[in-house]
C-alpha cells in the first residue's frame, strides 16, 4: 500500500529533479538550507542536538509541519563533535550558540614542503603526515594511539548510525527528501581549508604555481574517488553538494589558471557517472558567469548567495539549475508583507521555463536568521504562487 | 620494545578487527568516510 507520505516524499523529489534537469515541475520546489534554526525554533538545546543527531527530528517534524517545504538542503549535522574530542583536537571548527564556524589558524598543519608527498600520494599524505601534526595522539604509533583511534571509530560509527536513522526517518516518517547524500570539494578548496590556509594557497600560487597545480589535481581525482565510492548510488535523485569558497577572492587571471580548471575537472567526474552536483556559489559570482559556458552538460545546480538572480538565470539558465532568491536579511527583518513581495518577484523573474528552485540566499544558523511568520507566509506564497 | 605503527598501519588493524561485524566492503566505505571527516 502506497501511504500518503510516501506519495509527498516522492511528489517532491520528482520536483527537484526536473528543476535539476532544467525542465517544468508541477510547481517551483521550495528549498530550506539551514543548521541549527529549526532546533532553535522549537527550543532544543543546540549542544545536546550536537551529541545526538536524532534530536533534529523532533525539530524537523514541529517546524516543518508550520512551514511548507519541498525538500531539506541537508541534515545540518556536518561537524562530528565526539569524534574530534576522542583525538583530542577541535578540528578547524568552534562551537557558539551550536553554530558550527570555521577557525582559519587551524588549518595550517602543511608545510610547502609537504606538497611532494601529497602530490605523491595524497592518500597516504593525509594518513601518515598530516594527521599526526592534527591529532598529535596518532603521532605516537603505539597502543596510545591505537586506542585513541579505536575510540574514535565508535563515536563515528555511533553518529554515523543516528545520522542514517535522522536521514531516514525525514525522508519517510516526514515524506521530506534530504537532498545533499554527501557533501563534497575538490583540490584548491581543499587545499584552502584543510591543508594551507588561506595566506598559505595565495602564497604557494605565486611562489610554487605548479606544485599548487598538481596538488589540486591529484586532490580532485583523490577525494571524489573516495566520494564516489561512500555515495555510489548517484540514480537516487539525491545531490553532491559542493560549497565553493577560494575562486572569487582570487584574482580574474589566478580564478581561470589556479581555480577553474579544477571546478571543471570535478564537475566532469561527477557528471559524466551521471551525479546531480549542486554548488553552492557563497560570495558574489556575477563577473565570473561566462565561465559556466565551459561547464560540462549534466544535472548541476547553482545555489546563488548575490546577484541579480533575474540576471544571473538569463545568462547561466541554459547551464544549470539555478535556486535562491530569498534573502534572508529580509526573511528575519523585514514585514511578512515584504517577504510576500519579494517572493512574488522571484517566482515572476526566475520561474518561467523551470530550472529554477525556491530558497534563500544564505543557510539559516541561528534563529535570528528568520522570523517564524515571515518564512512561513513566503513559503505558503510560493506553495501556491509557484504552481506551473 | 613496542613497533611504531604509521596511521596507516593504525587503520588498516582497526579496519580488521572490524570486519567481521560491517563486511570487508563496508567497511572500507565506514573508514573513508571517516577520514574525511577527520579533515575538519
Amino acid at each position: 500500500m502506497y501511504s500518503l507520505k510516501e506519495e509527498l516524499y516522492t511528489q517532491r523529489l520528482n520536483r527537484f529533479n526536473l528543476a535539476f534537469k532544467r525542465q517544468i515541475p508541477d510547481r517551483v520546489p521550495i528549498l530550506f538550507m539551514s543548521e541549527m534554526w529549526p532546533v532553535h525554533h522549537c527550543g532544543l538545546s543546540s549542544s545536546e542536538v550536537l551529541k545526538n543527531p536524532l534530536l533534529f527530528f523532533d525539530a524537523f517534524k514541529k517546524t516543518f509541519s508550520e512551514i511548507y517545504i519541498d525538500g531539506l538542503y541537508s541534515l545540518g549535522n556536518l561537524w562530528i563533535e565526539s569524534l574530534f574530542n576522542t583525538l583530542n583536537n577541535t578540528g578547524s571548527y568552534v562551537l557558539s550558540d551550536g553554530i558550527v564556524n570555521y577557525e582559519e589558524r587551524n588549518s595550517c598543519y602543511m608545510d610547502v614542503s609537504d606538497y611532494y608527498a601529497l602530490i605523491k600520494d595524497p592518500l597516504k599524505f593525509m594518513l601518515n603526515e598530516f594527521f599526526p601534526k592534527k591529532f598529535e595522539i596518532l603521532s605516537y604509533g603505539d597502543t596510545r594511539s591505537a586506542q585513541a583511534l579505536n575510540q574514535a571509530f565508535q563515536a563515528y560509527r555511533d553518529h554515523r548510525q543516528k545520522s542514517m536513522y535522522l536521514f531516514e526517518q525525514t525522508e519517510n516518517v516526514l515524506g521530506i527528501p534530504v537532498l545533499a547524500r554527501t557533501v563534497a570539494s575538490f583540490g584548491p578548496d581543499i587545499l584552502h581549508e584543510f591543508f594551507r590556509g588561506f595566506q598559505g594557497v595565495v602564497t604557494d600560487i605565486n611562489r610554487c604555481p605548479q606544485l599548487f597545480l598538481e596538488a589540486s589535481s591529484v586532490l580532485t581525482s583523490c577525494i571524489t574517488e573516495m566520494k564516489m565510492k561512500i555515495y555510489n548510488t548517484p540514480e537516487d535523485g539525491h545531490i553532491v553538494m559542493i560549497p565553493l569558497h577560494l575562486g572569487t577572492f582570487l584574482k580574474p587571471k589566478d580564478f581561470e589558471k589556479f581555480y577553474l580548471p579544477f571546478l571543471i575537472q570535478v564537475l566532469e567526474l561527477y557528471t559524466r557517472a551521471d551525479y546531480t552536483v549542486c554548488l553552492f556559489l557563497e560570495n558574489d559570482w556575477t563577473p565570473y558567469l561566462e565561465y559556466f559556458e565551459s561547464f560540462p552538460k549534466g544535472r548541476i545546480l547553482g545555489i546563488f548567495e548575490y546577484g541579480n538572480l533575474h540576471e544571473i538565470k538569463k545568462r547561466v539558465g541554459n547551464y544549470l539549475c539555478v535556486a535562491g532568491g530569498m534573502p534572508i536579511s529580509q526573511l528575519a527583518y523585514g514585514t511578512k508583507q515584504q517577504c510576500i513581495d519579494t517572493a512574488k518577484r522571484v517566482i515572476d523573474e526566475c520561474a518561467p521555463g523551470g530550472g529554477f528552485i525556491f530558497t534563500t540566499d544564505k543557510l539559516m544558523l541561528s534563529l535570528n536568521d528568520g522570523r517564524f511568520e515571515n518564512i512561513r507566509a513566503a513559503h505558503e506564497f510560493v506553495h501556491e504562487y509557484g504552481k506551473y | 620494545m613496542e613497533e611504531k605503527k604509521t596511521v596507516e598501519m593504525l587503520f588498516d588493524d582497526l579496519k580488521k578487527s572490524h570486519e567481521e561485524e560491517f563486511g570487508e566492503e563496508e567497511m572500507e566505505i565506514i573508514i573513508d568516510e571517516m577520514i574525511l571527516s577527520m579533515l575538519f
